[in-house]
């Protein structure tokens, strides 16, 4: 009666193409910005937008946003930005992304890229609202995984008096004991947007 | 969803709100929200991997190219006193250091991006016009000269200690 097949088969994974995907890219360094902008592009990611740093960036996302209202061009639906960058930091970024009014930028995902990142600037980045982080040296595989990450395993958005942006916890463990969070349960709203 | 509040964050006082949104970017690729794991083309992560490749292989002349123009720029800037001309030379530094940090980070430069690291930290938090800061940034200078050229890539070997510790001294006795 013994079968080896598991009861609920898992369906392999189905190569996505990236061609509707519009990436924002924030490197200040030009050998980097080139060599990312040419891996997503060979991953077939759509359109790419490079920018050299938090201010540049932050201009692109109004315009292009904007013109996505219109229906004249397509919008931005994922950020990479470097961390330390002259011409605005990427902390400006996630910052500016996460405090804005629309949701359209509010909500985008946000990759950090960045060289010798220390555990201090990965948790900083977290708790500004970062999806992702991405410490260098990276690979494509790396790379692709962490685009992959934010299309697939999209956490829910977490608002709270000092923080705005993706759910910090991404496992779900189940805790035997007193409940001693501070916050009751009537303090908290879920919001479910519908298609 | 959002109340469109431009103080949104700063009015929020109390509580947890928990947005659970729709699956936007799953549907534009696959046209539904739920549905098998999704990967990237292993040819396209191949091809990407030998990008890296080829800036790794003109990584050492980057590098070059990058330490010869902080190293001609503090020569510069030791001769002038302040101003305009020194602000310009500082900024000079700062984004070649920045940039030997970052593609040296990347291709495997660990001794080299730490010391370029430490230079562009110690730029960030002084405006090196003290007479002292001029060993710190000779000390750094010198340190990354020999790195490049005696080829030191790891950030553990005995040299690169030998090196780091020097430059440590150097911060440690004129910050």
């Amino acid at each position: 009666m013994s079968s080896d097949k598991p009861i609920f088969p898992k369906s392999e994974p189905v190569t996505y193409n990236l061609g509707f995907l519009n990436i924002l890219l924030a490197e200040d360094s030009i050998p980097m910005q080139t060599l990312l902008a040419s891996m997503l592009r060979t991953f077939g990611v759509g359109d790419v937008l490079v920018c050299g740093g938090a201010k540049e960036a932050i201009n692109l996302l109004t315009i292009t946003q904007a013109r996505r209202k219109a229906n004249d061009i397509r919008g931005i639906d994922m950020i990479l930005t470097d961390w330390l960058m002259p011409d605005g930091s990427g902390v400006e970024l996630i910052e500016w992304v996460r405090n804005h009014k629309e949701d359209d930028i509010k909500f985008l995902p946000i990759i950090l890229v960045s060289g010798y990142t220390t555990e201090k600037v990965v948790k900083t980045a977290r708790d500004k609202g970062a999806n992702e982080s991405l410490v260098k040296p990276i690979s494509g595989e790396k790379l692709a995984h962490r685009i992959i990450s934010v299309i697939d395993k999209p956490r829910p958005f977490i608002k709270t008096a000092t923080f705005f942006g993706p759910d910090r916890r991404r496992k779900t463990e189940n805790f035997k004991g007193n409940d001693k969070r501070k916050i009751k349960s009537e303090e908290i709203k879920v919001y479910h947007e519908q298609q | 969803m959002s109340n469109n509040n431009e103080n949104d964050q700063q009015n929020f006082t109390k509580g947890v709100e928990v947005y659970r949104r729709v699956n936007r970017l799953k549907m534009k690729i696959t046209g539904a929200e739920i549905g098998p794991a999704g990967q990237v083309d292993a040819n396209a992560i191949a091809e990407a991997d030998e990008k890296i490749k080829a800036l790794c292989r003109d990584c050492p002349d980057l590098l070059k190219k990058c330490l010869d123009q902080i190293t001609q720029d503090w020569k510069k800037m030791q001769k002038i006193e302040n101003g305009d001309e020194r602000k310009k030379l500082v900024d000079s530094i700062f984004i070649a250091a920045h940039e030997i940090k970052d593609v040296g980070s990347m291709c495997g430069f660990e001794l080299l991006a730490h010391f370029a690291e430490s230079l562009r930290d110690y730029i960030i938090l002084t405006d090196l016009s003290h007479k002292a800061h001029t060993v710190i940034i000779q000390a750094h200078v010198d340190a990354m000269n020999i790195t490049l050229k005696e080829k030191i890539m790891a950030g553990s070997s005995i040299k690169a200690e030998e090196l780091k510790h020097l430059v440590h001294k150097a911060i440690y006795k004129y910050s």
